[in-house]
C-alpha cells in the first residue's frame, strides 16, 4: 500500500536569478545570458559562471555525494544523458559515454569550487541545511523538504526560490529519479489483521492530509484535491505550482532505479568510485570500468549469468 | 543436626539435602557453570556459525541456496585492496591513538596529582567526554568539522574575517586526523583514570625520599613515576588498542569510512559487505581474519605484561 511518492525537481534562487547587477555580472564574466538551465549542459555552464560571480562561502550547486544517495544523482544524469544502469543482459552499462559525461560534470564541478569542497560526505539533511543556509543557489531535491524550506524562521531561502522540472540531456529524457515508501505485509506476519487495521489507519484521508501539510508527496486523489485547493488561498503562488508541477513530473519523469535487489550491492560498489572521480583519484572512464567490474562479478555471483 | 559431609555422597539430613562435593576444586567449576553456559550461547554457537559461514557462498538476499567454498572468500580478502588498506590504517588509527592517548593521559594525570583543591570536580569534568555514547561524539565531531557550518570554520571566519572553507572530513590527511582527534578526546579520560589511580598508589615515602636527594620534578617522573606505571601502562594499553582494533561508530558517523575509502577502516568495511553488499560470508571472512590478529596481539601484550610484573 503505497504512503508516499516523491521526485525530485530543480530549486533555484530567485533573488540570485533575478538580480539585475548578478545578471550583469554572469554576462560580462561568460558572456551568456543568466538564465534557469533547461539541459545539464546548461546546468554545468551556469554554474560554472556563476560561481566565479559568486561570493566567498556561497556555491552554485551542490549533490547528495555519498551512499545510495549519490548513486542515485549519478543514475538521473546518466538516464537523462541517453545512458542506462544495466542493459537487457543485467550488465553493466554505467561505464559507456553517458556515464562518464554524467560523471566528468560532477567532477568539474567540484574541480571548479561550485559544489561544497565537503560535498562527498553529503547526504539528504546536509544538502538541505546547506540550502536553508542561504548558501547555494540551485540544487535538484525532493518535494518533501517543502515546509522546512518555506519556514521563515529555519530558512534562509523561504520565500526565495522556485521551482521548475530537472534538466534533461542529450538523451532528450528529463531527470527523474523517483520512488515511493509504501507498507506491505510479509507472508509470516502472525498478526497480518492488526498490520492491515495499522495500514488503513496511516495511510487514511486524515493523516495524509497532514503528511501532505508537511509537503509530502502522499497518495490519495482526495487529498491531492483537497490541497491543490487550498494552495490556491494561501497567497503563494509556489504553493499551487509545486503541487501541479509535481504530478506533471510524477507522469512524464517517474524513474526508478533498477528494480532488483542487487541496486544497493551495486550502489555501494559504485559510490566510492564516483567519490574517486569527482576527488580526482581516479580518471572517469577508468575509474567507472573499474566499478562496471565489480558490479558484473556482483551478478555473477548472485546467479545474473 | 548438623549437617555431615562425606566425600562422594549425598547425605539427607533433617529434611535438607546437602551435595557432598568431591573435591573443592569443582565448586568454582559449578559457580562459573551459568556464565560458561550463556558465554557459549550467545558468543561461541554464533562464532562457530561465523566460521562455518565464512567457508559458504552465504548472502543475505539468497540465504537458502548457500554452497560451501572452503578458502575462497579469504583468498578473495587478500587480493582485495581495499581490505588490505583498510587493516593497514586500522593498525596506524590504533597505534597514533593509543600512544597520544598515553601521553596526554598521562601529563593529565600527572598534573592532577598535584591539585589540592576541588580535584573531585576537576575529576568530573575531566571525565566527562567518555560518559557520551561514542555515536554521539561522532555527530558532534562531524558537525564541529563541517565545511559549511562547521564550528572550526567559523572560528577561522571570526579570526581571519574571511571565509575559511577547508574540506576537513574530505581532504587527505584530514579525514582522518579529525577522527582521530575525535577519537582521542573521547578516550583519554579513560588513562587519565587508570594513571591517577596508579599514581596516587605510589608510597609518598619514595617521592619524598627523592626529593631529599635532590631529585627534581623531571628526574622523580621518569625514574619513580614511569616505573611504578608500568603496570598500569600495560593494561590500559592493551584495553584501548582492543578498542580501537574494533572501532566504528565514530568513523560510521563522521566520514562513513569514504569519501572514496580514505578513512576507511576494517569494521566500517565489514559493515558494508556484510549488510549493505550483503555478502554476509565475506564479511565474516574478515571479522575472522581481525579478530586473529586482536588475539594474536592481547596474547603478546599480556605475555609481556607478565614479565614486567616478574620482574623480567
Amino acid at each position: 500500500m503505497p504512503r508516499h511518492f516523491d521526485i525530485s525537481c530543480l530549486h533555484y534562487r530567485t533573488d540570485i536569478f533575478e538580480d539585475a547587477e548578478m545578471r550583469r555580472k554572469f554576462k560580462a564574466e561568460t558572456g551568456m545570458d543568466l538564465k534557469v538551465p533547461v539541459t545539464w549542459d546548461e546546468f554545468k555552464q551556469t554554474s560554472l559562471g556563476l560561481q566565479k560571480i559568486l561570493p566567498p562561502g556561497v556555491y552554485a550547486t551542490e549533490f547528495a555525494g555519498k551512499e545510495e544517495a549519490h548513486t542515485g544523482r549519478f543514475y538521473e544524469v546518466l538516464i537523462a544523458e541517453g545512458g542506462q544502469f544495466f542493459d537487457s543482459n543485467w550488465k553493466p552499462a554505467f561505464n559507456g559515454p553517458a556515464g562518464v559525461k554524467a560523471v566528468t560534470m560532477f567532477r568539474d564541478l567540484y574541480d571548479a569550487g561550485a559544489m561544497p569542497p565537503g560535498m562527498t560526505n553529503f547526504v539528504w539533511e546536509d544538502v538541505a541545511k546547506n540550502w536553508v543556509a542561504g548558501n547555494i543557489v540551485m540544487y535538484t531535491e525532493w518535494y518533501g523538504w517543502y515546509s522546512y524550506f518555506q519556514d521563515p524562521t529555519a530558512s534562509k531561502a523561504a520565500g526565495k526560490f522556485d521551482l521548475v522540472r530537472q534538466p534533461r540531456g542529450d538523451g532528450g529524457i528529463y531527470s527523474g529519479w523517483a520512488g515511493q515508501h509504501a507498507f506491505s505485509i510479509t507472508g509470516a506476519s502472525q498478526q497480518k489483521e492488526a498490520a492491515a487495521a495499522f495500514i488503513k489507519f496511516i495511510t487514511n484521508a486524515d493523516q495524509q492530509y497532514r503528511e501532505a501539510k508537511l509537503g509530502f508527496l502522499v497518495t490519495r486523489q482526495s487529498v491531492w484535491d483537497r490541497i491543490i485547493k487550498e494552495s490556491k488561498e494561501t497567497g503563494v503562488d509556489l504553493d499551487t505550482k509545486r503541487l501541479e508541477l509535481a504530478q506533471f513530473q510524477a507522469a512524464n519523469d517517474f524513474k526508478t532505479p533498477p528494480l532488483v535487489a542487487q541496486w544497493l550491492p551495486a550502489s555501494d560498489i559504485l559510490y566510492p568510485v564516483l567519490q574517486a572521480i569527482i576527488l580526482g583519484d581516479k580518471e572517469p572512464k577508468a575509474g567507472l570500468d573499474e566499478a562496471a567490474s565489480k558490479v558484473e562479478e556482483m551478478m555473477r555471483e548472485a546467479g545474473y549469468y | 543436626m548438623e549437617p555431615r559431609f562425606e566425600s562422594g555422597k549425598m547425605r539427607v539430613e533433617g529434611g535438607g539435602i546437602h551435595w557432598a562435593v568431591a573435591e573443592r576444586r569443582l565448586l568454582p567449576i559449578f559457580l562459573l557453570l551459568p556464565a560458561i553456559v550463556l558465554m557459549l550461547f550467545v558468543i561461541g554457537f554464533p562464532m562457530l556459525y561465523s566460521l562455518y559461514l565464512s567457508l559458504t557462498n552465504y548472502t543475505l538476499l539468497n540465504p537458502t541456496n548457500v554452497t560451501f567454498v572452503g578458502l575462497k572468500n579469504y583468498a578473495t580478502l587478500f587480493r582485495d585492496t581495499v581490505f588490505l588498506r583498510a587493516l593497514l590504517r586500522t593498525v596506524l588509527y590504533m597505534l597514533i591513538a593509543v600512544n597520544a592517548e598515553f601521553v596526554l593521559g598521562l601529563l593529565i594525570a600527572h598534573a592532577m596529582s598535584h591539585v589540592v583543591r576541588a580535584q573531585g570536580v576537576l575529576r568530573t569534568i575531566l571525565m566527562m567526554p567518555m560518559m557520551f555514547a561514542p555515536i554521539l561524539v561522532g555527530f558532534q565531531f562531524k558537525w564541529i568539522f563541517n565545511d559549511q557550518v562547521g564550528l572550526i570554520n567559523n572560528v577561522l571566519f571570526e579570526i581571519f574575517r574571511h571565509p575559511v572553507i577547508i574540506p576537513w572530513l574530505i581532504y587527505k590527511p584530514l579525514g582522518f586526523i579529525t577522527i582521530l582527534i575525535g577519537e582521542i578526546w573521547m578516550s583519554t579520560p579513560f588513562m587519565v583514570i587508570i594513571f591517577l589511580a596508579g599514581i596516587l598508589s605510589i608510597p609518598p615515602e619514595i617521592l619524598e625520599a627523592a626529593e631529599v636527594d635532590g631529585a627534581s620534578e623531571w628526574q622523580k617522573f621518569i625514574h619513580i613515576t614511569i616505573p611504578s606505571l608500568t603496570p598500569f601502562i600495560y593494561i590500559a594499553m592493551a584495553v584501548r588498542s582492543l578498542d580501537l582494533a574494533k572501532a566504528y561508530d565514530l568513523v560510521s558517523i563522521m566520514t562513513g569510512g569514504g569519501p572514496a575509502h580514505r578513512t576507511e577502516l576494517i569494521w566500517t568495511y565489514v559493515f558494508r559487505l556484510a549488510f549493505t553488499s550483503q555478502k554476509f560470508a565475506l564479511g565474516s571472512a574478515m571479522s575472522y581474519v581481525t579478530v586473529a590478529i586482536a588475539v594474536l596481539f592481547t596474547f603478546f601484550l599480556f605475555k609481556q605484561l607478565i614479565k614486567v610484573r616478574e620482574g623480567r
